[in-house]
Parts: structure tokens; C-alpha cells; sequence
């Protein structure tokens, strides 16, 4: 789901750590309820959460986040966002539902409030009577379920979702994403920080894709894959390396060749070729389509090529968004 | 499971989260055993000395012979030790703990400020401490003017004044030194036997060095005590209480500084 009004902005985002460079020159209007946040381990996604929220001050740059311009409205970003941080814990000492209305009570909610939302919150996770248990005893998908609750009980406008996924066995997690479609459905702005990329696949409509503490694309979900869209796979008898080299001396820009299978850039003039040198080999072609790949070869294939490449071979992306250097 | 949020999205001022902190570590603490066993332990000193009370005033209508010294300011100095275990009890896992699981960059996920955070986890130590000397020590000086018949009510708003001087001295010093040995490890153990090095061998430099001021925390809060009942001088009361102070200040400031470093990713 696409609005026209981004709710992210960041504009010539510059932010350094301990005196090392982190986000370098972020920029990118995101307008898709579900943002994915993705890039390999330092890329600076967590880094780019703790400016989202005031929490690290950018030296250079502007970030905004539902219309509150941040580090100036931080505080009141924390009161309407629910965050669930990858790296820390649950609220240590007590009961689940004590640490879960303990977020609400936080966030001014009053205590009695806090821990009515917070049996409602619990109840809707399929957290039944292990709520009363010390949560030092918590597995990893009762830990998720907790941090989950404690970012959803102020109703938050906006949630930011760093790694929810992670570590959870597969109906846990396929439960989790549900979830995450139903508050969709209800509205709930979204930045969902992954490696999983197959979770970012199933619930974003946007991505973030950021390398190096720059934006490497930024725009919609379906733009990313489209990139992979101007390769063609061909499938049949008689595909093989030399066909593929007739292919070549014939301008064809041959991507891949394994026995049967050849990938193609395509284009008018390279189709024409193409049919042309199969027609002369006498070879039998019984595929020939985009080729389809997943989020996560997607993503892959962009980070492994170089920056200049990348740009020239991206297709100009639908929305907002972009790939960027 | 998201509701309306009745008041709409407001910032909480530092009021309620402090008091939202320091409410959750109280709740916590009083579900602890060793928290339990050693309130019930600090109540032990008011009953025994409100029996000595009572008995040392029957031995003298008896036999004319009575108590020859102040029971509020014996009381105070014994209850000292069972508020400084509570102190180390309640203290010294408060932040160490949430180091421990992580979850101070949480805090900073909400409209929490370091400073919130400091004072909310400082008050719920030295809140009960405070209490805990100043409660029964008032009740003593209840007891004393209901009890002893030359005491009067001037004498006893008096002697509340000077139990709750040094409750607060000695709660809040305690607090800081339990708090800042929590914030400077993320291990309960670690931060216990930090805070019992700084009550251990200050005070124990001192017997050997034979000084006649406090550079401990123990000797202080004796110091503070004798200065408020006029068994002391006022000069070594009030070095005492700057010691006590300063302790307290201390364990702020690295509260803060642990704080401020750690609310980040």
C-alpha cells in the first residue's frame, strides 16, 4: 500500500560513531506502509533506528518521521512509536505482563491502564499462563511475543521492528508476520529492519536497501525485482556454450549458461538475435521468459555488484525511490 | 490488540516516568525473599528497644535507677545496619541487571530521559532506606514522649527533625554508593562486592591510621548520629554528612554517565 506523503525523509543524513563515518549521506522519501530496512551486518541499519528516534544526532542532514522532525520531536516520536530492538531484552526482574505493561507505563499510560492493555496484548500474542512466570525462563519465541506486546500496548503510530523475526521456529514466525499484515490492514506504519529477506518479501511494500551507511536503493518492493526483469531465461535442447558464444558475436549480452538453460540480457534488437542464431543451430526453445527471482537474490545480486554498474543496469523505479550511491 | 490510546499520544513529564521506575523496582523488591527477610530483620531493633523502653522506665519507678542514654539515637545507630543491607539488597543488582539483559537502549526507546532514569532507579533505594530509619525512628520518639515523663512534645518534633536529617543523609549515601557500584558492572556480584570494599577499607584505613574524621561511609553515618544527639562534634557531624553527600552525589554521576552512554544502540 502506496500514499503519496512519505512518512520517512532523510535528507543528506551524515552520523559517525566513536568518530567513524556510519551513515554517510543518507537520503531517501519513503511512502510505503511497510518499509524493509535491509543491508549486511554494519551497514548502519540500527545506527539509522537510533537517529529515527533521536536517540544518535546526525552532524549533517534531516531526518523526519511522521511529520515530526527529528532530533527536535524526539521525545514525542518515543510516545508514539513502538519499538522492538533486536539487540536488547525484556525489562529484567519481574513477569511478562509485568515487563509488557511496565512499556506502557513508560510511554504515560497509567498503571492500571498499563496492565489492563497488557493481559488484552498478551492474550491477542498467544501468551497464556507463562505470563506470570519470572521472564528469565522466556524462550526465544515467548521473548519476541513479550517485546512485541511491550511496543504495541500505547498503540503506537508508527513501529519500528528491528529483527523480529529472528530466532523464531517457523509457526512463531509465520505467526508474527500475520500479524504484522493485520496491523498493516489497520494502518500501522512500518520499518521492519531484516536480514530475512523472505519476511521483507512477504510483508513490505517498500524497501531500504542501505550499504555502507549510503542508500543503495530505496522505492518499491516490486521496483527491486523488476531490476531482475530485464534478464531472460531461456529453456530447451541444443542451449549450450557455443550457442551462447554465437550468441555473443551476434551482440546478445549472455548472462549465465548452464546445459539447457541460457540467461539473456534482453531488448528488441537482442531478441531478434536471439531467435535469429537459434534458428540457424537448429536449437529448440521451449521457455523463453523474465526471469523470475526472489527479494533475497535480488538484493543479493545488487550488493555484490559495483556501484557504477548497479546504477547503469537499474531500471528507473517506480514511486519515489531509487538507486543511489 | 493496538487500542485507542485514551488521552491521545502525549509525552510523559519526568514525574511519571520516574515515578513509573521507581514504582516497578519497589514492586519488585518487595516480592523478593532476601528483600523480606531483611525489612522484617530492620523492624527487629524498634522492638527491642521499645522494650528496653519500657522495662528501663519500670526499673525506674522500681528502683529509681533509669536509662542513662538516649534509646532514639541507640536505635538509630543499631537500625544503620539493617538500612545498609537493604541498601546493598535493593541497590547493588538495579542496574547491573539491566545491563545485563540490555535493556537500557530500550528505556531510550521511550520518552525517557537519562536523567529520568537515574533518579527513578536512585529513589527506589534510597526511598525505602530513608524510610526505613525514618519510620520506626519516629515511632521511637513516639514512644519516648508517650513513655518518659520529663520528654515533651518540643523535645520530640526536635528529635523527629534530627531523625530525619540523618535518615536522610545516611539513605541517600547508601543509595549512592549501592547504585554506583551496580552502574559500574553488569554483574550483581561484582557490584556487592564493590560497594562492601567501599564500606570495608576506608573505615578500616582509618581505625589503623587512627584519624579522628571519617573518610568511610560507616564512620560517617556514626559521625552524623553522635553530631544530631550531641555525643559527637559538630565539626565531625558535618564532615559526616559532606561524606555522606558526596557518596551520594558520586553514585549519581555515574548513574548518569552510565546512563547516557549506554540509552544508545
Amino acid at each position: 500500500m502506496l500514499s503519496h506523503d512519505p512518512w520517512l525523509v532523510l535528507e543528506d543524513v551524515h552520523l559517525s560513531c566513536g568518530g567513524r563515518p556510519v551513515l554517510r549521506g543518507l537520503s531517501a522519501r519513503l511512502v510505503g506502509q511497510v518499509v524493509g530496512l535491509v543491508g549486511a551486518n554494519g551497514a548502519g541499519k540500527t545506527t539509522l533506528i537510533a537517529a529515527m528516534l533521536g536517540v544518535l544526532k546526525p552532524e549533517r542532514g534531516r531526518v523526519e518521521v511522521v511529520g515530526l522532525s527529528i532530533p527536535r520531536d524526539a521525545m514525542l516520536l518515543r510516545a508514539r512509536a513502538g519499538v522492538m530492538a533486536e539487540q536488547a531484552g525484556i525489562f529484567p526482574g519481574g513477569s511478562g505482563v509485568d515487563a509488557v505493561a511496565f512499556a506502557g507505563a513508560l510511554s504515560g499510560l497509567d498503571r492500571r491502564e498499563a496492565l489492563r492493555r497488557a493481559h488484552r496484548a498478551l492474550d491477542a500474542l498467544g501468551v497464556g499462563e507463562e505470563r506470570y512466570r519470572p521472564t528469565q525462563g522466556y524462550s526465544t519465541g515467548m521473548r519476541q511475543k513479550c517485546k512485541l506486546g511491550m511496543c504495541l500496548l500505547h498503540d503506537p503510530d508508527v513501529l519500528i521492528l528491528d529483527e523480529p523475526t529472528l530466532g523464531l521456529d517457523p509457526p512463531t514466525r509465520t505467526q508474527l508476520l500475520e500479524l504484522i499484515g493485520e496491523l498493516r490492514e489497520r494502518g500501522m506504519k512500518m520499518l521492519l529492519s531484516t536480514h530475512i529477506l523472505q519476511d521483507a518479501e512477504a510483508v513490505c511494500d517498500e524497501m531500504l536497501l542501505i550499504e555502507g551507511g549510503a542508500v543503495r536503493y530505496s522505492g518499491p518492493t516490486t521496483g527491486l525485482l523488476r531490476e531482475d526483469a530485464r534478464v531472460v531465461v531461456a529453456r530447451g535442447d541444443g542451449l549450450d556454450q557455443p550457442l551462447a558464444d554465437r550468441l555473443g558475436k551476434a551482440g546478445v549480452t549472455v548472462v549465465q549458461v548452464t546445459p539447457g538453460e541460457i540467461r539473456f540480457r534482453t531488448s528488441d534488437e537482442a531478441l531478434r538475435s536471439f531467435w535469429q542464431v537459434v534458428a540457424e543451430n537448429h536449437a529448440e526453445v521451449r521457455h523463453l521468459g523474465a526471469e523470475v527471482r526472489s527479494l533475497e537474490e535480488a538484493v543479493v545480486s545488487m550488493m555484490r555488484a559495483p556501484l557504477g554498474a548497479q546504477e547503469a543496469a537499474a531500471t528507473p523505479p517506480v514511486g519515489s525511490g531509487g538507486a543511489h550511491g | 490488540m493496538a487500542e485507542a490510546h485514551g488521552s491521545g499520544h502525549r509525552v510523559p513529564s519526568s514525574a511519571e516516568v520516574v515515578s513509573a521506575i521507581t514504582g516497578r523496582e519497589l514492586r519488585l523488591a518487595s516480592q523478593r525473599r532476601i528483600v523480606r527477610v531483611l525489612f522484617a530483620l530492620s523492624l527487629l531493633p524498634l522492638v527491642i528497644f521499645a522494650l528496653i523502653l519500657v522495662v528501663g522506665v519500670a526499673t525506674e519507678a522500681a528502683f529509681g535507677a533509669g536509662l542513662r542514654w538516649d534509646p532514639v539515637e541507640r536505635f538509630l545507630a543499631v537500625q544503620t545496619y539493617p538500612v545498609l543491607l537493604l541498601a546493598l539488597g535493593l541497590g547493588t543488582p538495579i542496574v547491573a541487571s539491566d545491563r545485563a539483559e540490555d535493556v537500557l537502549f530500550l528505556y531510550a526507546t521511550r520518552p525517557v530521559r537519562p536523567a529520568d532514569y537515574a533518579v527513578g532507579k536512585l529513589l527506589a533505594v534510597a526511598g525505602p532506606c530513608v524510610a526505613l530509619l525514618f519510620i520506626p525512628g519516629t515511632i521511637m520518639a513516639g514512644l519516648r514522649l508517650g513513655i518518659l515523663t520529663q520528654v515533651g512534645p518540643s523535645d520530640t518534633l526536635l528529635v523527629i527533625g534530627k531523625v530525619a536529617l540523618a535518615s536522610l543523609a545516611l539513605g541517600c549515601g547508601y543509595a549512592g554508593l549501592a547504585v554506583g557500584a551496580s552502574a559500574l558492572t553488569h554483574r550483581t556480584r561484582w557490584a556487592l562486592l564493590g560497594a562492601l570494599s567501599v564500606l570495608i577499607f576506608p573505615d578500616t584505613a582509618a581505625g589503623v591510621a587512627r584519624l579522628t574524621f571519617a573518610i568511610g561511609p560507616t564512620q560517617a553515618v556514626t559521625d552524623v548520629i553522635k553530631a544530631l544527639f550531641a555525643t559527637g562534634t559538630a565539626r565531625s557531624g558535618l564532615w559526616g554528612a559532606t561524606l555522606l553527600v558526596a557518596l551520594a552525589a558520586g553514585g549519581t554521576a555515574i548513574l548518569l554517565w552510565r546512563a547516557r552512554r549506554e540509552m544508545t544502540p
